[in-house]
């Protein structure tokens, strides 16, 4: 609980930190940022200070040369066109912004005259002066009081159409020619849009007054030494672009606006000009800084607005720097706070888990002895008890405080008793052991006085100076117990084994030697006085056909592959076989190495034999049901030959549109006839041979004369061999006996079948004669034969007819089965002997019963 | 019309379907097992083989098998007892191009005229 929240308030701490660190990172940034602002602001006012004082200076120098131009006047007597142009020639060459420089003398209506007419004389063929009519063209100026001609004009190329221009016509001029007049000073005019100029550059003009000496008498007016004005128009474009050149790079980020604003209610733009930067203008008003020039009676104001470029110029990183090593040094900070937790937190945990440690150690020390199964006692050097743990109390029936405090010898039974003080002394005295170090097999007393069988070790220790023996004890009354019980196991155990006819043997691997027990000889059918050397006799016994098996086997069980368990056939001395079954453990010594087999011999020759009967009779269980099948196989084609000839004719009868020649109707009938009796001779066959099969046969038998029955056997086909050529004997004994008559024609009826069906010529003979008992019968032809190998096999009735496709005989096959059956029913028995090509004979015997 | 080898065992089979046959006009040829039909087929110019799958001496399949092996191109039918479709399988697999089972019933000719006009 501590540890969580030991680790809680170090989070807490750290995450303050942390908090603290952003914050004053993020404030360092902004004051940072706010600084960085303050610089620009400055350089900004910097800048615009700057170009506020170079278009001053401009200004100044534009005052400077019409003043100059004054001086002119006032120094000189009279000045001519080509003097005015000698003086100001150098002045236009230096100063770009000057579109012109111009004298304007003031003239009265008398003066016009000899002004226009010098004029024309310097040169200017038109002169004349002007004004311009209400539709805005150049007339010659109206008769008035006085002039204000523009009369030198310098240069005069893109100026020639102001020369002669009154410019007292104009009011507004004339506003600020009086102001002029009137203040003495130079005035300089809103700004005025330059015909003369392509571009929309704008221009102004400056008057400057002229007052000649008092000793001129010119004047009308009253200002006696007014003589006119000089006038200078100034392009503002060239004159600002003049004024900020030695400066342009740091004006590039700016936007620079110049302004007249000396009538608030008319504020006049002067000219823009635009940052060539191309970046955004900061739209907040902070970036703009406006200033004001004033001269010649005018005010103007400038204003440059700062673009993003500016910004970016004067870029700085600072508030990020700020910021980031604020961000890093807090991150530092918080990582060292934590391990320096951490630290303190695992010493911590480190002391807490040694103080656990130890603790446990102790408790486990006391656990181990009170929980030991072993009786723990120890004792000091003198014998005296001062530990006795709950199993010691269990062992000797004493509780603890019966024997501690007390001598250890009243826990033990005479000797031991008396002779322990002496031992403990001896022992001390000279440090020889007998117990120490090891366990002994000794006896306790308990309690109640009885002795017990005990296994006592003991240890020796040093506490604190003091000796201290430490005593374990075992009880062995129940080792000794299981061992007993051990022993009374192996007796029983040696009783199965001879009981159950079970041989026992034994193999020593290194030196051959088989250990054989009395039952082994037995199993072998041995004399033990005999065979000494019984691996030998072993080898010599087994079957030669199982040896190498067996013996491969023995090899993997002893490679350690796998268990040895397999049967094998012996053969005894006469010659009689046995089946053993055989198991063996493989022993192997310390070293893994194979060291003896021990196993087991068992007579299984029952068993096997039972076995083989069983896998006999399922051969033969399964023989008989594939014969059977077979049989059903062949059979249903047999019955479907004559009904696809009877079935197959019978759609030629029934069509009534079919006419049939009549040696086809026979034909159709006598093959239908034959069908139908081979089908029902069949049938009868089937049933027959399932009526025996079954033993539902039953016979009658009745008294019978030999001779008379084989005439009319020989009778049924007299007509048939008479056809075939073939001659019947009858070569009968004549005698009565008692048999089943239509069995036995059945049975004369089905061999003589056989016989005149294989004869092409010659004859068949049957005969008969009695013998004791049984009556022999024997039809004999001389036919083609029967080869050697089918013989055997001609009664057979699932042999005989194999399921192939291909067959060489036609019927059903059955004729000599349901004859050899027949024969039997009469507790007879019948054979056949052929030669090839040379004929075949079947004798039949039948036992006569209830003959008088 | 058309000329066809009969290839059956039994005789009295043999006898009815020729005589069936033959009232339709066919020029009927018999053969008693699968070798003789073989023979027969390979040497002779026949429009069917009417094949007995059951025969003694060489059977129908092998008799069958002989001729596709033999590169015979014309119609063989299998005319079959067996009630088993395996062995109507079987025909068609040994290379009969169509069966017929046994009995016969009265659509007999009809069949085979069909099976002769698709293959035609």
């Amino acid at each position: 609980m501590t540890q969580f929240k030991r680790i809680q308030t170090n989070r807490i701490i750290i995450g303050g930190v942390l908090l603290l660190g952003f914050l004053f990172s993020y404030l360092g940034f902004y004051v940072a940022l706010d600084l960085e602002k303050h610089t620009l602001r400055v350089e900004h006012q910097r800048i615009t200070s700057h170009v506020k004082d170079a278009i001053f200076k401009e200004l100044e120098i534009s005052l400077g040369i019409l003043s100059s131009i004054r001086s002119l006047f006032v120094a000189s007597d009279y000045v001519s066109r080509s003097d005015f142009s000698l003086f100001t020639d150098p002045t236009l060459k230096a100063y770009s912004s000057i579109q012109a420089l111009e004298w304007i003398p003031y003239l009265s209506e008398a003066q016009r005259k000899k002004y226009e007419q010098q004029a024309i004389k310097d040169g200017l063929v038109d002169f004349k002066i002007r004004e311009r009519n209400p539709q805005g063209k150049m007339v010659p100026a109206q008769l008035r009081k006085d002039y204000y001609p523009v009369y030198y004009v310098e240069p005069l190329k893109g100026n020639e159409a102001a020369v002669g221009f009154d410019l007292a016509s104009s009011v507004k001029r004339q506003i600020t020619l009086q102001q002029a007049r009137q203040s003495k000073l130079p005035q300089a005019t809103a700004s005025i849009t330059l015909v003369q100029e392509s571009g929309n550059q704008k221009g102004f003009l400056i008057f400057q007054p002229i007052f000649m000496p008092e000793n001129d008498n010119l004047d009308h007016s009253g200002d006696t030494s007014f003589s006119g004005f000089a006038l200078g128009v100034f392009r503002l474009g060239d004159l600002l672009e003049s004024a900020i050149t030695p400066i342009k790079t740091l004006l590039d980020p700016l936007l620079i606006e110049l302004t007249d604003i000396t009538d608030e209610k008319n504020i006049d733009l002067l000219l823009i000009k635009s940052s060539p930067l191309n970046t955004k203008l900061l739209s907040d008003s902070s970036w703009q800084i406006k200033q004001e020039i004033q001269f010649a009676n005018r005010t103007w104001q400038l204003s440059t607005q700062a673009t993003q470029a500016f910004i970016e110029q004067h870029a700085n990183v600072t508030h990020w720097l700020v910021f980031v090593t604020g961000i890093l040094l807090t991150l530092i900070i918080s990582v060292f706070l934590h391990i320096l937790m951490h630290r303190e937190s695992e010493i911590r945990q480190l002391v807490e888990q040694r103080t656990h440690e130890l603790q446990s150690s102790k408790k486990m020390s006391q656990i181990i002895v009170q929980s030991a199964v072993d009786a723990i006692i120890t004792i000091d050097e003198v014998g005296i008890v001062n530990l006795f743990n709950p199993s010691a109390v269990n062992m000797f029936g004493y509780t603890p405080d019966e024997v501690i405090g007390r001598n250890i010898k009243m826990l033990m039974p005479e000797p031991y008793q008396s002779e322990h003080d002496g031992y403990l002394q001896h022992h001390n005295k000279t440090g020889e052991k007998r117990i120490i170090g090891s366990g002994r097999e000794v006896k306790g007393r308990h309690k109640n006085g009885n002795t017990f069988p005990m296994n006592l070790s003991v240890g020796k220790s040093q506490i604190d100076g003091d000796t201290v023996y430490v005593g374990t004890i075992t009880d062995l009354t129940k080792l000794k117990d299981k061992e007993r019980e051990v022993r009374e196991f192996n007796d029983r155990f040696n009783l199965a084994i001879r009981a159950s006819g079970i041989g026992v043997w034994e193999f020593n691997v290194t030196d051959e030697i088989m250990t054989w027990d009395d039952r082994m000889f037995q199993l072998y059918g041995m004399d033990q006085s005999q065979n000494s050397d019984t691996y030998k006799a072993w080898r010599n016994a087994l079957h030669p056909d199982d040896l190498s098996c067996v013996e491969a086997e023995i090899n993997e069980a002893l490679e350690g592959g796998k268990s040895f368990e397999t049967e094998f056939r012996i053969i005894w001395h006469n010659a009689e076989e046995h089946y053993i079954q055989a198991s063996a453990l493989v022993l192997f010594d310390d070293e893994g190495k194979v060291q003896r087999m021990i196993g087991v011999n068992l007579d299984i020759t029952e068993r096997k034999q039972t076995e083989q009967a069983m896998i006999q009779a399922k051969h033969v269980a399964e023989e008989a049901n594939r014969q059977k099948s077979a049989f059903l196989n062949v059979m249903s084609h047999e019955l479907r030959t004559p009904l696809t000839v009877i079935l197959g004719y019978l759609p030629l009868l029934k069509n009534p549109d079919q006419t049939l020649p009549s040696e086809a109707i026979i034909q159709i009938a006598e093959d239908m006839d034959l069908s139908g009796q081979h089908l029902m001779e069949m049938v009868n066959d089937i049933l027959d041979l399932s009526k025996i099969e079954a033993g539902q046969m039953t016979l009658s038998r009745e008294n019978s004369q030999s001779r008379t029955e084989i005439s009319e056997t020989l009778k049924k086909f007299e007509h048939q061999a008479l056809q075939k050529g073939i001659q019947l004997v009858n070569d009968a004994d004549d005698f009565s006996f008692n048999v089943d008559k239509r069995r036995l024609q059945q049975i004369l009826i089905n061999l003589m079948g056989n016989a005149l069906k294989f004869t092409q010529q010659g004859k068949i003979t049957i005969s008969a004669n009695r013998n004791n008992d049984f009556v022999t019968f024997s039809v004999k032809d001389t036919g083609m034969g029967i080869s050697k190998s089918e013989l055997p096999y001609v009664f057979d009735t699932f042999r005989q007819v194999d399921d192939s496709s291909t067959r060489d005989t036609g019927g059903s096959g059955l004729g000599l089965a349901i004859t050899k059956r027949l024969v039997e029913l009469h507790e007879g028995s019948i054979q056949a002997v052929s030669t090839l090509g040379e004929g075949t004979i079947f004798t039949f015997s039948i036992k006569q019963s209830g003959v008088e | 019309m058309a000329k066809i080898l009969l290839a059956e065992d039994e005789e009295f089979i043999s006898r009815m379907i020729s005589l069936r046959l033959a009232l339709k006009g066919h020029e009927i040829d018999q053969s008693v097992n699968g070798q003789e039909a073989v023979d027969k087929a390979l040497s002779g110019n026949y429009d069917m083989v009417l094949m007995d799958m059951h025969m003694p001496v060489m059977d129908g399949h092998e008799a069958t098998q002989i001729l596709r092996d033999h590169d015979y191109k014309g119609l063989i039918v299998a005319v079959t007892a067996s009630v088993m479709s395996a062995d109507t399988g079987k025909a068609i697999k040994s290379g009969c191009d169509e069966y017929i089972s046994k009995p016969i019933g009265e659509d007999f000719e009809e069949r085979l005229e069909t099976i002769l006009n698709q293959n035609r």
